[in-house]
């Protein structure tokens, strides 16, 4: 136990190294301890308990709530929450996906600005930001309302109900949530796309690689960590966004996010908001491992 | 190794017509013209900033000429993106991709053709062996040394049987024990294929070691075009005669078959064509002796001389005139002795 090693020119013993090491993490432990593993222990421990008749948390070990999870609610099984659950993975799907197609050009578009006006660009991406995302929403709501051009539009094609708004619906869902995540993908993407070395597009051009092909096999690669960042910061939020729905949505195109909100709101039933959320979380895990799993071979075309 | 590469055509050659390339108002290439006859290694030569890799990126298709054309075997490449051209490079920085392994790279340009499975493979295996990366098939760009990494830039072009590669200085990263091991081998490589190879380099040794033909460019124009002891014995311009090689200039004036030269007449081959200008001698060119030679002897005493381990040099006075011969003990400062400039060693200039 007691052998003897340098490190970094000092002389020491692994288990002192060992305890330094120890001393260097307690930091960090106990941010992640107060901040992550206690409130994360709460929550599990929440989604076991009872719900009260006003309201209240009874603490008596049931896995009712996870039963209710699984669609066993009181009138026999219903598809009600799993459907909920699948829509969100899609709806949250959906917008990553857009977002990434919208995103590359406009990156490129920015990344191609001589750098004066690029960072004009870049603030006209970011401006959104500094407007509360309730606000946006409602902003959403009067564009898509009956009497906006759009919905005027839609009717005068026939493809809406005269006098009906763009709103509540799927569409003005993917319209609010594709507008909020645009820019968390643009921005990791644009800092990607800055430092681009372009030499191996030219190595592939001069390799006989069409557009698709150049595309895929020397840009893309580059542009993998920029995009992570930008898949996570949008898949993740996305999954549990409430806001938007709530607003865009209506009744009848409800979130997880939604679900989770009113349990621990107008339900007043915490353990089974835990339990959602739970639901979510676990998902929303299996959704980046798989997206680790798949980003490994990335040899597309 | 079997013969995989087709045989290549003879006489049909790669013309570059009058190319003007301008970078806003700066122009990089003004007006060149070149003929490169198929199954030449042709090189392009000169100082940083000249327009080399300009010239080689419009063969390429990687910069449109601004005027002119590229012709290869009767067709007008100008129009053709890169991808389109049958012409691949090795990039200076070899630009290999960093996510392939080595045969993955070396099968781009063949998968990118939709080549199928079997040729693929067959030709890998031919890229590998013909540059013995055989053992490095499988490892990543970042595992390899500068020379594998330059080794696996110009298989990826080879396999491809371009009719012209080009190469950007592909041997600047290197040093110079494998440099010349590397000079070697192209050369080689590039006789056995017979393909037409085009070379870019600022290193004028390197230029006369591995080429059929030079180039000489200076400031976005050709200087001169020719085979390397061509270019070497024969400079027709002062920035010809000093950029390859050492050499002696001498200012004088017009004689007939010779020149007035400061310290003294010099019979020429030829009459200069101007009033006043520089004839040129390659250090090597002057000979020493005790005794007074039978034309153009100079009498000079030797300011300096340097023993250099292969050969001497000496500087000598007054005429300020560089001598290179073998080793010499007796050879010092001081002595005065006979310097002969040969008639067929005064080159007349241009300018
Ligand atoms: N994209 C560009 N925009 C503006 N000027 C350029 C551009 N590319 C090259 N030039 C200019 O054109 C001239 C020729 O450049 P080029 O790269 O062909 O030189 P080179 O002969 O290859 O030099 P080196 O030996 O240093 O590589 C240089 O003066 C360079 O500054
Ligand atoms: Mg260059």
């Amino acid at each position: 136990m007691n052998r003897l090693l340098v490190w970094f020119g000092e002389l020491t013993t692994p288990a002192r190294l060992y305890r330094r090491g120890l001393w260097f993490l307690l930091p960090a432990a106990i941010w992640i301890l107060g901040l992550l593993v206690i409130p994360g222990l709460s929550l599990v421990a929440l989604s076991f308990a009872e719900r009260g008749p006003y309201g209240e948390v009874v603490w008596n070990f049931s896995l009712e709530n996870y039963r209710r999870l699984l669609g066993y609610g009181l009138f026999g099984w219903s598809p009600d929450t799993i459907l909920i659950l699948l829509r969100s993975l899609w709806v949250a799907f959906v917008t990553t996906l857009i977002c990434i197609v919208l995103a590359y050009p406009l990156a490129f578009f920015i990344a191609s600005r001589p750098p004066r006006t690029r960072y004009l660009w870049l603030a006209l991406v970011i401006i959104p930001f500094w407007t509360n995302l309730v606000i946006r929403t409602y902003a959403w709501q009067m564009l898509l309302a009956p009497d906006f051009p759009f919905a005027r539009l839609a009717q005068a094609l026939g493809l809406l109900a005269p006098d009906s708004g763009l709103y509540p619906s799927p569409l003005a869902v993917y319209i609010g949530m594709i507008t909020a995540f645009l820019p968390f993908v643009v921005l990791p993407l644009f800092s990607s796309v800055e430092r681009l070395d372009w030499s191996l597009v030219e190595a592939a051009q001069d390799l006989y690689a069409s557009r698709i092909r150049t595309f895929f096999q020397a840009i893309w690669p580059q542009t993998l960590p920029g995009l992570t960042v930008g898949i996570i910061l949008t898949f993740i939020p996305a999954m549990g966004m409430f806001v938007i729905p709530d607003l865009l949505g209506g009744a009848k195109y409800l979130l997880v996010g939604n679900l989770i909100q009113q349990q621990f709101y107008a339900s007043r039933d915490w353990p089974y908001g835990a339990a959602v959320s739970l639901g979510l979380m676990v998902l929303t895990l299996i959704g980046l491992a798989i997206y680790r799993r798949r980003g490994k071979d990335v040899d597309l075309v | 190794m079997t013969a995989a590469i087709r045989p290549p055509a003879t006489g049909e050659s790669l013309s570059i017509q009058n190319v003007v390339k301008k970078f806003g108002d700066f122009t990089a290439l003004g007006g060149v013209s070149l003929e490169v006859p198929a199954g030449q290694f042709f090189t392009l030569l000169g100082p940083s900033g000249c327009g080399k890799t300009t010239l080689l990126r419009i063969i390429a298709g990687l910069e449109l000429p601004t005027e002119g054309r590229v012709v290869l075997r009767g067709q007008d490449l100008t129009p053709l993106p890169a991808n389109r051209r049958p012409v691949n490079t090795v990039f200076q920085s070899y630009a290999l991709f960093p996510h392939l392994t080595v045969r993955e790279n070396i099968a781009f340009g063949l998968k990118s053709r939709r080549m199928d499975k079997a040729e693929v493979e067959r030709r890998v295996r031919y890229g590998l062996e013909m540059l013995q990366l055989e053992r490095f098939a499988e490892r990543l760009p970042h595992q390899l040394s500068g020379g594998q990494r330059q080794r696996v830039a110009l298989a990826r072009a080879l396999v491809n049987e371009p009719q012209v590669l080009l190469l950007d200085e592909p041997m600047s990263a290197l040093d110079a024990k494998l440099r010349a091991e590397v000079q070697v081998q192209l050369r080689r490589l590039q006789q056995q294929l017979g393909l037409t190879f085009i070379l870019v380099t600022h290193d004028q040794d390197e230029a006369m070691a591995v080429s059929d033909r030079i180039a000489l460019m200076r400031m976005g124009h050709l200087e001169q075009v020719g085979t390397p002891d061509e270019v070497y014995e024969r400079p027709r311009t002062r920035y010809a005669a000093e950029f390859l090689g050492a050499a002696n200039l001498i200012r004088g004036k017009r004689l007939p078959m010779g020149l007035e030269a400061p310290f003294g007449k010099l019979a020429l081959g030829q009459t200069p064509p101007w009033d006043e200008g520089y004839v040129a001698i390659r250090p090597e060119r002057v000979r020493l002796s005790e005794v007074e030679p039978r034309q153009n002897g100079l009498r000079v005493r030797v300011r300096e001389a340097v023993y250099r381990g292969a050969y001497q040099e000496a500087w000598l006075e007054p005429c300020d005139i560089r001598v290179r011969t073998a080793p010499h003990p007796t050879l010092q400062a001081g002595q005065e002795l006979w310097a002969e400039l040969p008639i067929d060693a005064l080159v007349v200039l241009d300018e």
